[in-house]
């Protein structure tokens, strides 16, 4: 029973490295890009969170859709500031951009927000639920349903038009241009889907822990570990490896220690990357 | 052709006696503290950039290697009692015996996997610093590490330990170069420019790529160990992913197609940088972010192509008046 506790508990977790890591892979599949700066974006849809919800008392739903516009839009406003002249360069160069994008955001935002991490307040309840011996909190709950639609709305939207630009752009920019599809816009679409996904995720871990403007690293390292377990650009594999880091994650700490908790995930990116660079799904690309 | 040569040795030597000379005229303990870590620093980059520069493969975590250079160093010296004369090469040969192993299953990885991988392991390795307290000492890492000393003459003093230091970023620098210009390091660069040529002319590529990571690694210790008697106290806060991107951006500032002066050059603008900056204390790291994000968009190829474009026309005019 403990262990079947682990799992439920480990899909909230996992729900929402599975929105990191569909931003990551999106990313990657797109442009063959790696964004150091998604902690970041994270840690901002966060604090955005905070402000419109804690601070300006906006109606939950609305806070959500909030959030995500206002990350994407500044996922948009970075990509034409800081990287569009990058992409024909070699790809250390975009990918040093980030990380001063990184460096930027963190720093900007600690000077604004302070160190001390700040409490977010729950938004569905922490009461808890007795289903036999099994222990649900609805907050979570909500938070693991929430998580689900936008994976569910983004794999939809993916399969209309903009997917398939995504893909023909990813795969030859030229021949995809040749057929009348907007190069710029659709990259442009990228980031702003990516960063919305980054931006939700980091509103909706704020009510289970703290907002804090130091969460950038490990939360980073989190998604890459996530994208890299379902197989970096493969986004059904993005949802199965979130899911499983979460368990794996949650797992781990309770039956072997909760100090060596973020370790797990690092070492799982590790073996992955060791044994299956793939990762369970996807393919393994040497171009970048 | 003499001439030319006599000049670029002329060069180096005033640099180097100006050098010498800089603690003399400088009396202020601060400025005299910050040419160490630059030293400390570029030495770490001239490793990295013998890896990302010359060979063209990617690290995103070396602040393990400088980490474990400075945990080893303090716990050679405190715990056995090894003088740092000793404990120096010590590591190095620790560290490179590290990077052979820990390289030879990385760097069958390449790219995006290889900065995955290379990230996630140094992660481990911070949190293997704070979890195993017997040896580490945890998040309080080890304090009062000794200063080098020769018979009764300390180096406790920041006015000695500058001398160790810039004698050593100067020996590194002039190894750097006699690797590069070797046949070994023709295979590097032949490896960054076409691996796949490089390996159907018969090179063992995945032989020298785990040797050019194994020689990052090494400057990397021999850089930990300095910081580590330098600054006298050491934490895993000292070497999170910001000290690996301090590193890097060194590297890339200075020219992503390796130079050793554009690294060197790359790294005192980047360690004095956020001295000067310190008037701005809070925005001090959020203009360090803006300096990298404006240097990428401006001059991409770094501070490497400008030296040589300066270099060849300055050196190229003299040299034809010295023919004539």
């Amino acid at each position: 029973m403990d262990l079947l506790q682990q799992i439920v508990s480990g899909l909230t977790t996992g729900s929402l490295y599975v929105l990191l890591a569909l931003g990551v892979s999106l990313l990657y599949r797109a442009l063959e890009i790696v964004n150091f700066a998604y902690g970041e974006t994270f840690m901002l849809g966060a604090f955005t969170g905070l402000i419109l919800y804690d601070w300006l008392h906006i109606p939950f739903p609305i806070t959500l859709i909030l959030t995500m516009v206002i990350s994407g839009l500044i996922g948009v406003l970075i990509e034409k500031i800081a990287y569009r002249r990058l992409y024909k360069k070699h790809h250390l160069i975009l990918l040093l951009a980030t990380v001063g994008v990184s460096v930027f955001i963190r720093s900007g935002a600690t000077a604004v927000f302070g160190t001390v991490p700040q409490a977010f307040p729950s938004v569905f309840g922490e009461k808890p639920i007795m289903l036999g011996t099994l222990i649900l909190i609805p907050q979570n709950l909500f938070i693991l349903g929430v998580a689900c639609v936008i994976a569910i709305i983004l794999q939809i939207f993916l399969k209309g038009n903009f997917g398939t630009a995504m893909r023909a752009a990813a795969q030859s920019k030229d021949a995809a241009s040749l057929m009348g599809i907007n190069i710029v816009s659709t990259t442009v679409a990228t980031w702003g889907i990516s960063s919305a996904l980054g931006g939700v995720a980091g509103l909706l871990m704020s009510p289970i822990f703290f907002v804090a403007t130091t969460v950038g690293t490990s939360i980073l390292i989190k998604g890459f570990a996530a994208a890299v377990l379902g197989g970096i650009g493969n986004l059904p594999g993005a949802i199965v490896g979130g899911l499983l880091l979460g368990i794996i994650e949650n797992i781990g700490a309770f039956y072997i220690s909760s100090t060596w908790k973020d370790g797990i995930s690092f070492a799982v990116m590790l073996l992955v990357l060791m044994v299956r660079p793939a990762g369970l799904f996807g393919k393994y690309i040497e171009k970048i | 052709m003499h001439k030319l040569k006599d000049k670029k040795l002329l060069l180096q030597l005033i640099i180097i006696v100006l050098l010498l000379l800089f603690p003399i005229v400088v009396k202020n303990r601060y400025w005299i503290y910050i040419p160490t870590i630059t030293a400390i620093n570029i030495i770490a980059a001239l490793g990295l950039s013998v890896l990302i520069g010359f060979t063209g493969q990617m690290s995103m975590g070396h602040a393990a290697f400088f980490g474990i250079g400075a945990y080893a160093s303090a716990i050679f010296t405190m715990r056995f009692g090894l003088p740092f004369w000793l404990v120096l090469p010590l590591v190095g040969i620790l560290n490179f015996a590290i990077g052979l192993i820990i390289g030879r299953p990385i760097l069958r990885l390449k790219g995006l996997y290889l900065s995955l991988a290379t990230l996630g392991f140094a992660e481990l390795v911070q949190l293997v610093m704070s979890q195993w307290k017997t040896v580490t000492g945890g998040w309080s890492g080890i304090s009062s590490i000794p200063a080098p000393t020769i018979g009764s003459f300390s180096f406790a003093n920041e006015n000695r330990y500058y001398y160790i230091a810039i004698i050593m970023v100067i020996l590194i620098i002039w190894v750097t170069h006699r690797i590069i210009n070797s046949r070994t390091g023709r295979t590097f660069i032949a490896i960054r420019e076409d691996e796949l040529a490089a390996e159907s002319s018969g090179v063992n590529t995945t032989k020298y790529k785990v040797l050019a990571f194994a020689i990052s690694t090494l400057y990397a210790g021999i850089a930990g160990s300095l910081y580590a008697h330098s600054v006298k106290f050491i934490s895993p806060d000292s070497f999170t992913m910001n000290e690996s991107i301090i590193f890097l951006s060194i590297v890339v500032v200075g020219g992503r197609i390796g130079s050793i002066p554009g690294t060197v050059i790359a790294g005192i603008i980047l360690s004095f940088a956020p001295e000067l900056l310190r008037a701005f204390s809070l925005y001090q790291t959020m203009l360090y972010g803006l300096v990298i994000i404006v240097i990428m968009n401006v001059m991409p190829d770094g501070i490497g192509k400008i030296i040589k474009g300066i270099s060849t026309s300055i050196f190229k005019e003299k040299n034809e008046k010295a023919t004539n």
